[in-house]
């Protein structure tokens, strides 16, 4: 456990970018016409996170695996925490690109300095949130994570939409944090203590009234479910999904999600999970909360599902295919094995590259046509040159979203299902609702494909050529596509990596 | 139990695999305008395929059951998926008649699809990759991969260059393929975490399961290959699907996907389950022999050339069901070149309808009528597939009904004598439907046609040899599967060991 001082070593990409974001904000009060060219300010913002990127991944290499406790047990490094900061920064980075990219962000911000430093804010609380290992720091970096994601949502000033989005999303959030900090006081009044390790042992050691522990894990989930939009927290989703920055809500569906996720895990793992011989974990404390996961999951996945079948707007379909996607990963939480952490971090890196892909097209062409609507996608294919290339690179992300082999998406699916077995027979009837959740997401996915291939083009609704200026979004594109199609057929990196992620219960 | 042998010395079948789809990306790189060139690339290259895949039926070691022309590399180390695939008697006509078929889908396709002509010939080359992918694999993962990679090719083909409902037809092809290939995926995975983590299917295969675990497995993978048969009740997607399909697409569903779904009961159902697949005998059968008489009674109250034909297709693969699950050589032998013949009668017939379909643009039997005055060739080509069809001796269709016949009896009499009534009902439909479109007085709407050309001869012509020459000395082909197939029974009936292993048992608790 080490001191203030010497975790300061340890703590150098998270303290960049508060110096940086400090900066920032000083700087705009004392000189505020030097922001004024927006796409400076995005410049900026991305220099600053590909930085933090840099420091975090030279921290992450430098540390050989050893494992430090900073600022006396407030914050534990490990390689856990490393890729998912990684993961985190990283959706950062293609939020703040693009919002440089979309017409939405770039051009109608009177201040787009305070939406950069809102981003680099919730960049350092999503940090915090992957590392924290006592319950105070935990729930302090959520709250700091979800007041910037409320700002960010309601960032469109005239929008009605978008201020409709970030009152609804506050009020939810308010409740859930609520009930999740009395969970956080019944969990402390049991074990004595705010640290993860200390009520681990505590509950390895004493036996523990199931109801009070019921409770209190019930009402945290429903803090942790709210920010991975589970059931029944998912309802600010779609709504929030809609009305945000379009950006914005890819970054919402991948990035504030992962950090839920690191945050169940680590909680769910790290305290109510005792290290046996080998590899086995054995739960303790006294909560099934195995069964508690895996009933949320299947709740949440078929609601996800049927629900988005009878959307009409990509992003709220998106949303809804989200929440659906939040119900398989829980599926491999609730495995309570070593295979079932790698397979949740392997998930959101593959989740990561399809769901930013799908919206980078969302976005290309809301910039284009001015819309959402599902129906507005008809005969894209056969539009020109453009309409084929972002239709097909649209089709490979939809189908790596419902688990189409050879993409990427399909190697999720497997492993979430072999993590299912491997907690043995008590989960078999949860992969046979994953099953068939498959199949019912097809169908929406499919109808997005049938609509840009299938149908014949509207009339009058033109698409401007292939412009080599932008460059750039096409680029992320074919990369994003590239990997997803790559890692469907050769994952054993992201084997490796998500092998690491698990290490931190060693 | 790992015989693996390559006496080619070179990878035969990855470039079998790969060639198909590096010529589809080749494609992507031409200009959408250049159609001819593109027709010529997509031409050349399902040619090149063929021409590469004569080593398998020259070099064939038609004495042994192993493996031949084996790759095999590590590919995920950590969950001991491997890059393997090698082909056996089951399967290597099908890898054969895979590259064929391509040829003609390109040839008769060459006049028909004017609109996105690149687009078309990327789906069918990457199909004749995958085909070709499914049956070589012998890794489960590398087989999935193969297996689903079909669907979004064959997907495009009904729904962009389809007939008037092809949307509907497309959704529904995919919605039930999907469902059947996920049960199984799910059957894969109980599979792997079975027998110790391994996908090797040649390793799953000399494993013992328990009998309740075949019986579920066995179901899992039923729906896979069940909706691919098509077996009845899950045939529905057929019809609708080869009607819609440009010709090009019929003939590939025809002719080699819907041979998927018996080929993966002869490779998988089997072997992996034999006491299950025994045990559900009586089942299989029924559906085969209600498949049989049920598509051939549908079939004389269809006014539509495709929608007949396609309905045929399902009394035919009824056919290939039932001598499958005969489970004796003859049924099954039989099973397999009836699967071969009803690739290339149906393939067949499917060429001819899109000839005449091109010229006339109705598929209404009603519209025809006297064609055989108009167009000779044509309708002399078209006799020798309807008498093939039918399975009269001398033409390959007798071959194998008879064989499946013979062993239906073995098995089960009844099943013998419902499946030739189907037979019976084949010959009245297919000669009526002869009739009425080639015979009687010449339909005005026809009087203009002009007979086949050269190319459409050149599609013809192969299906035509092959027709005589497996009718008449079937022996080089059937060579290719008695092995295989005589090993396979050994394996199902005398069960994977369990009996054996209970007995053991017993012994030591009486000791």
């Amino acid at each position: 456990m080490l001191t203030n001082t010497e975790s300061l070593k340890y703590f150098f990409s998270e303290g960049f970018l508060s110096f940086f974001f400090l900066f920032l904000l000083i700087v705009s009060f004392l000189k505020r016409d030097l922001f004024t060219n927006s796409s400076f300010v995005y410049l900026l913002g991305i220099s600053g996170v590909i930085i933090t990127l840099i420091l975090e991944l030279t921290l992450a290499t430098a540390g050989q695996g050893h494992t430090q406790l900073l600022f006396y047990g407030m914050l534990r490094n490990d390689y856990f925490a490393h890729l998912f900061k990684l993961l985190l920064v990283f959706s950062s980075l293609f939020l703040l690109v693009f919002s440089f990219i979309s017409k939405e962000t770039n051009r109608k911000f009177l201040n787009s300095l305070e939406y950069v430093l809102l981003i680099l804010a919730s960049t350092l609380g999503m940090m915090l949130l992957a590392s924290s290992v006592n319950l105070l720091m935990m729930y302090l970096s959520l709250e700091f994570l979800s007041l910037t994601a409320y700002l960010l949502t309601g960032f469109s000033h005239r929008d009605e939409r978008s201020s409709e989005a970030a009152i609804k999303y506050l009020l939810y959030g308010a409740v859930a944090s609520g009930a999740m900090l009395y969970g956080l006081s019944l969990l402390y009044g049991m074990a004595g203590s705010l640290d993860y390790f200390a009520i681990q042992e505590y509950f390895a050691q004493n036996n523990v009234s199931g109801v009070i522990a019921y409770i209190s894990v019930i009402l945290i989930l429903a803090g942790a479910g709210f920010k991975i939009a589970a059931f029944p927290f998912h309802s600010w989703c779609p709504d929030v999904y809609e009305g945000a920055p379009t950006p914005f809500t890819a970054f919402l569906s991948v990035g504030s999600k992962s950090a839920g996720f690191a945050l169940i895990v680590r909680f769910f793992y790290q305290i109510f999970i005792e290290k046996g011989g080998g590899d086995i974990l054995v739960p303790i404390g006294g909560v099934d909360w195995s069964l508690l996961l895996a009933i949320i999951s299947a709740f949440t996945m078929t609601l996800g599902n049927l629900a988005a079948l009878q959307q009409e707007n990509i992003k709220r379909l998106l949303a809804y295919s989200g929440i659906a996607h939040a119900g398989y990963i829980l599926m491999a939480v609730a495995s309570q094995t070593l295979f079932g952490v790698s397979s949740v971090f392997l998930y959101l890196v593959i989740y990561f590259l399809m769901n930013f892909g799908a919206f980078l097209v969302v976005i290309i062409i809301a910039n284009e046509f001015n819309t959402e609507l599902i129906e507005d996608y008809e005969g894209l294919v056969w539009k020109n040159a453009r309409g084929a290339f972002l239709a097909s690179m649209f089709t490979i992300y939809l189908l790596s979203l419902t688990g189409i082999p050879p993409l990427a998406g399909f190697i999720g699916k497997v492993y979430l299902f072999l993590s299912v077995f491997e907690k043995g027979s008590s989960l078999y009837w949860l992969a046979v609702v994953a099953v068939i959740n498959m199949v019912i997401s097809l169908y929406y996915y499919v109808r997005v494909i049938k609509v840009m291939f299938l149908l014949k083009g509207k009339e009058g609704v033109a698409l401007s050529a292939m412009d080599r200026s932008q460059y750039i979004q096409y680029s992320i594109m074919a990369g994003l596509s590239f990997l997803t199609i790559i890692f469907g057929i050769y994952w054993v990196p992201l084997d490796t990596l998500s092998k690491l992620a698990a290490n931190f219960l060693n | 139990m790992e015989h693996i042998t390559n006496n080619l010395g070179y990878p035969i079948l990855s470039t079998l695999i790969f060639l198909p789809i590096a010529g589809a990306v080749l494609l992507l790189f031409i200009r959408r305008s250049n159609g001819t060139l593109i027709k010529w690339i997509s031409f050349i290259v399902s040619v090149i395929t063929f021409i590469l895949s004569m080593p398998l039926f020259t070099h064939f070691d038609k004495s042994t059951y192993t493996m031949q022309f084996v790759e095999k590399h590590a590919w995920i180390p950590s969950w001991n998926v491997m890059y393997y695939v090698g082909l056996d008697g089951i399967s290597v006509l099908f890898v054969l008649l895979s590259t064929l078929v391509t040829i003609l889908c390109v040839l008769i396709s060459w006049e028909a699809i004017r609109e996105k002509t690149k687009e078309f010939y990327i789906s069918i080359l990457i199909m004749e990759g995958a085909m070709i992918g499914v049956f070589c694999a012998l890794d489960f993962m590398l087989f999935y991969l193969f297996w689903e990679a079909m669907l979004i090719p064959m997907y495009l083909l009904i729904g962009v260059w389809g007939g008037p409902k092809r949307i509907y037809a497309a959704v529904k092809f995919f919605l039930f393929t999907l469902v059947g290939s996920v049960l199984m995926l799910v059957g894969i995975v109980v599979l792997y975490f079975y027998a110790g983590k391994t996908f090797n299917i040649l390793e799953l295969m000399s494993m013992t399961y328990p009998y309740t675990m075949q019986v579920w497995l066995f179901w899992a993978f039923f729906a896979a290959f069940a909706v691919k048969v098509p077996m009845f009740p899950v045939h529905t997607w057929l019809p609708d699907a080869h009607t819609e399909a440009p010709t090009a697409g019929s003939v590939i569903l025809a002719a080699v996907l819907i041979k998927m779904g018996a080929y993966g009961f002869l490779r998988f159902s089997l072997p992996l389950f034999p006491e299950a697949s025994k045990a559900m005998t009586p089942a299989m059968l029924v559906l085969s022999v209600v498949a049989i008489v049920y598509g051939a009674v549908i079939c004389l109250m269809q006014t539509d050339l495709k929608r007949l034909i396609a309905y045929s297709s399902v009394s035919h693969m009824g056919f290939v069901t039932l001598g499958i699950f005969t489970l004796n050589t003859q049924g099954v032998e039989g099973g397999i070149l009836q699967m071969i013949n009803h690739g290339i009668v149906t393939g067949a017939l499917f060429l001819s309808i899109g000839i005449i379909y091109e010229r006339t643009h109705t598929r209404k039997i009603a519209d025809y009528g006297g064609v055989a005055t108009v167009m000779p060739v044509y309708a002399a080509a078209f006799m020798v597939f309807t008498l093939a069809s039918i399975g009269l001796p001398a033409t390959n269709g007798f071959i194998g009904e008879f064989l499946i016949i013979l062993g239906g009896f073995a098995a089960r009499q009844w099943a013998g004598v419902l499946a030739a009534t189907g037979i019976i009902i084949g010959a009245g439909y297919m000669l009526w439907l002869y009739q009425r479109v080639f015979f009687m007085e010449v339909n005005p709407k026809v009087a203009e046609l002009s007979d086949i050309n050269g190319r459409e001869f050149l599609a013809l012509i192969p299906m035509i040899i092959l027709i005589f020459w497996i009718g008449v000395y079937p022996t080089p082909f059937l060579g290719f599967m008695h092995e295989t197939v005589s090993h396979l029974l050994e394996r199902v009936n005398t069960g994977s060991g369990m009996e054996i292993e209970m007995a053991k048992q017993i012994i030591e608790s009486i000791k």
